[in-house]
């Protein structure tokens, strides 16, 4: 058995069986992080200690009923969000020692749930924009994305079964779209954000990466106590943002609506859905409270450490001090808007597709365009990406679907019809990982 | 003054010293005025409260 490929789900049954130990499971993981972390620089800190004393804890916990639906399974956490004792960086060197004294609330749940931290993902500097040493595990000279950099790549290259990401415009999505994992974004709110440094209080989201629509359910499940497991027997009637599509690359443009022919040949309805505004606005939109809000949340640290910020990001916070307050309060207004009729839209379908991102990963000077995924962190809409095979170049194919505020459960149920249509995912090979196991 | 040159005048007044010919400032000043462009251009959102100076709106209402 190839323990590093096993799926969150898959680990846990393992270990619930009897048939793997946590301890085993964390022992292979650590030594493909050694061998692979080198060049994919996924990891901004491993806790190798504290994880195998973790997993020898969760073996001696393990019982024949009532283990934890997480017991012994290991995951990585996103720099920006507190685990007790180890620092959140946040990619900001004055921030290196920063000690946080608790658990931020997602991953205190995940432990609750028997969930093994095994070390701090690398993001982007405060999860914005500035590209990461991180690589595509697909293609090292492609960003894996931003700004849940690290977790997107460990979670593709077999590092980690899954990880923690957040996203404000795209960056749970499409880092997990440009790697080839699933990217869940749930309701705004769903999963709490105590504990998260924030970027923009009234777009920030806790996200999942992981392999499976399965283990999706299954974490989101422990994230808040509402266990759940997708099941969907009929094919869902899906609503196509061909909007969307018009502002992608021909080549992604192509991949969607040859995954829309393949889900309706499987039994689904794929019809047009159309919005009453353009695009632009809703980018337009994001952009003005996105970069005020995010003005004022660094106003302070900015003035003390200007030469510690990273050139993208201090040059959007200092532009982002000039938004005037009257258009802040248009903007929090047309956001309003944009959600009662994106609210509308997707009420009228069991979910909408459209592409991940508007290109695939591109070179490693930027971490992609967020066009794609940002209304949707707007509006609080439930949103995801799942992989759909590979192109021509070697890079992953993936569709993105969104649902309604509050019925995650019911989009996971899209999502898996939908997975188990689509070419199933495969995983990249990376020089030294498999020799290890 | 236009809409575009009160973000200007702000910028004067909040960019420090030496930071606007930075590359990455050039560059998200033009994404944000852009942004602003597509916002203010677009009618004020109607959430039961009337738009100053929308006669029509009253008269629908």
């Amino acid at each position: 058995m190839d323990l590093a490929s096993l799926t969150a789900a898959q680990a846990a049954h393992e270990i619930r069986s009897g048939r793997v130990s946590s301890t085993e499971l964390v022992e292979v993981l650590l030594k493909g992080i050694e061998a692979t972390d080198g060049a994919l620089k996924a990891w901004a800190l491993v806790d190798s200690d504290a994880a195998m004393a973790a997993a020898r804890a969760a073996d001696s916990a393990r019982a024949r009923e009532n283990n934890p639906p997480l017991l012994g399974v290991p995951f990585g956490v996103k720099d920006v969000i507190d685990v007790r004792d180890l620092p959140t960086s946040a990619a900001f060197t004055p921030f290196r020692d920063r000690l946080p004294s608790a658990d931020s609330a997602v991953v205190d749940r995940l432990r609750e749930a028997g969930a093994i931290v095994l070390g701090k993902t690398v993001t982007t500097q405060f999860a914005h924009a500035d590209p990461p040493p991180t690589r595509n595990p697909w293609r090292a000279d492609r960003t894996p994305g931003g700004s849940s950099s690290g977790s997107a790549a460990a979670v593709a290259a077999l590092q980690v079964p899954f990880a923690l990401g957040t996203q404000t415009g795209g960056s749970v999505v499409r880092p997990a779209y440009f790697c080839g994992a699933v990217g869940f974004k749930p309701s705004r709110d769903m999963i709490c954000r105590r504990g998260v440094i924030p970027l923009s209080w009234s777009l920030d989201h806790v996200g999942i990466i992981a392999r499976s629509v399965t283990d999706i359910a299954l974490i989101l499940g422990a994230a808040t106590r509402r266990p759940s497991a997708p099941t969907r027997q009929d094919p869902p009637r899906l609503g196509f943002l061909s909007i969307a599509v018009k502002s992608a690359d021909a080549c992604v443009g192509e991949a969607v609506q040859a995954m829309g022919d393949q889900l309706r040949a499987a039994g689904a309805s794929v019809q047009e859905a159309e919005l009453q505004w353009p695009w632009e606005l809703a980018t337009a939109t994001h952009h003005v409270i996105m970069q005020a809000e995010a003005a004022e949340a660094h106003r302070d640290l900015l003035a003390q450490h200007p030469d510690s910020y990273a050139p993208i990001l201090r040059a959007y916070l200092e532009v982002g001090m000039a938004i005037g307050a009257a258009d802040y309060v248009r903007a929090r207004r047309v956001q309003a808007m944009l959600r009662r009729d994106l609210t509308e839209l997707a009420g009228s379908f069991d979910a909408l597709l459209l592409p991940s991102s508007s290109t695939q990963a591109p070179d490693a000077s930027s971490t992609g365009d967020s066009a794609l995924q940002a209304p949707f962190s707007l509006t609080g809409l439930p949103s995801m990406t799942i992989p759909s095979g590979l192109s021509d170049e070697g890079l992953p194919h993936g569709i993105q679907l969104v649902g309604l505020t509050g019925h995650d459960e019911a989009l996971l149920a899209v999502a898996a019809w939908c997975e188990s249509v689509l070419p199933a995912p495969s995983w990249p090979s990376l020089p030294g990982n498999r020799a290890m196991r | 003054m236009s809409d575009s040159g009160i973000f200007d005048a702000w910028i004067e007044f909040h960019l420090p010293s030496g930071r606007k010919d930075d590359p990455q400032t050039k560059r998200w000043l033009e994404i944000t005025a852009r942004a602003l462009e597509v916002l203010r251009a677009h009618p004020q959102p109607i959430d039961g409260v009337a738009p100053l100076g929308d006669e029509a709106w009253i008269s629908r209402h």
